[in-house]
């Protein structure tokens, strides 16, 4: 789990337990897909227990803190985050000051392979009924595949300075048919 | 100058390439169908049609739909969805019938016959504030009948 964890903050016991109740961290992101029913069970465990849980997630991982990535430098946005991400992910976007994380901290823009990214793209988050919890919308419809992958490969080379990937529009179609 | 195919006419516009489409719709090409709501993807007032599916106008930057189809409300035509909404009088303020239409439109050109579940979970991304939802419901409904029976035929 040490050498697993690519987050850009490390991961605190006190995160961890808010991660795990709330379904979101500011420091890290939103849970979604099959993790979602995890933390949607986790609310009404009692605290204690979704704490002692964190403790011992918490006592597996560094201590030491990881790299910060650095909020992009100069030059302009690409236009396609820009139009498409910015309204809530660019720096000072209303989002971004109601405590959703920099994707600079995003787990996945971290990751060691796009897949994460990607899915989130295409799927986005979708509304839970009735419950508090992340949303962001699809965007499988309004970008084809090359325009996601060019997406992608441009979240990796400015909010990570992890390796950069190299994505074909034909990995995303792979992905796309999975939906 | 970037190049927009928008039901069947082709518009060359003088934007900013990450400019929304629904900003070019409205403020310089005069289609005002299309509803701004929230600007964020979270409300579904500015569903347009791209290349068959629906989309968001708001989140939709023309630096992303040269070569692509793009069908908006004006384009309609009579559509049975039009129709229906109308029959089951699915608009109260009419604020999000546009996208809401746009969005059945584009559901039932791929599947003429969608199940209950398929159509609350395709319209449950467009909101209707006025609380029509559901004789929005009934209307599509109404429209999957009349297109599942009938051809239904594409501009
Ligand atoms: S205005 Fe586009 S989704 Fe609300
Ligand atoms: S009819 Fe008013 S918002 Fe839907």
């Amino acid at each position: 789990m040490q050498a697993a964890s690519k987050a850009g903050q490390p991961w605190t016991e006190d995160a961890l337990a808010d991660y795990l109740r709330t379904g979101f961290s500011a420091g890290h992101g939103a849970a979604a897909g099959p993790m979602t029913a995890v933390t949607e069970e986790l609310a009404s465990v009692p605290q204690a227990d979704v704490h002692a849980m964190a403790v011992y997630v918490a006592s597996l991982m560094p201590k030491s803190a990881a790299f910060v990535a650095s909020a992009p430098g100069g030059g302009g946005l690409d236009p396609l985050f820009a139009g498409a991400c910015g309204g809530c992910h660019a720096a000072d976007a209303p989002m971004t000051r109601n405590g959703a994380p920099s994707l600079a901290l995003s787990t996945a823009v971290n990751a060691p392979t796009p897949q994460n990214v990607i899915q989130i793209m295409l799927n986005g988050i979708p509304w839970r009924e009735g419950k508090p919890a992340p949303y962001m919308p699809a965007f499988a419809a309004a970008l084809t595949d090359a325009q996601v992958a060019d997406l992608a490969t441009y979240l990796r080379k400015t909010y990570s300075d992890q390796t950069a990937w190299t994505i074909a529009p034909a990995d995303v179609a792979k992905m796309r048919e999975a939906l | 100058m970037i190049r927009l195919n928008i039901n069947g006419h082709v518009h060359e516009v003088d934007a900013e390439p990450d400019t929304p489409l629904l900003y070019v719709l409205r403020d310089d090409l005069a289609m005002n169908g299309a509803k701004f709501g929230c600007g964020l993807g979270q409300c579904g007032a500015c569903t347009v049609i791209v290349d068959g599916q629906a989309v968001f106008s708001c989140l939709t930057p023309i630096a992303a739909l040269s070569d692509r189809t793009i069908r908006t409300i004006e384009g309609l035509g009579n559509s049975p969805v039009q129709r229906a909404f109308i029959d089951e009088q699915a608009a109260q303020c009419g604020y999000c019938t546009a996208g809401m239409v746009m969005r059945a439109q584009a559901l039932l050109e791929h599947n003429p016959h969608p199940s209950e579940q398929e159509i609350r979970s395709t319209m449950a991304v467009n909101l209707c504030r006025c609380g029509t939802h559901m004789r929005i419901l009934a209307a599509v409904r109404k429209a999957a009948t009349a297109m599942g029976s009938a051809k239904v035929t594409k501009p």
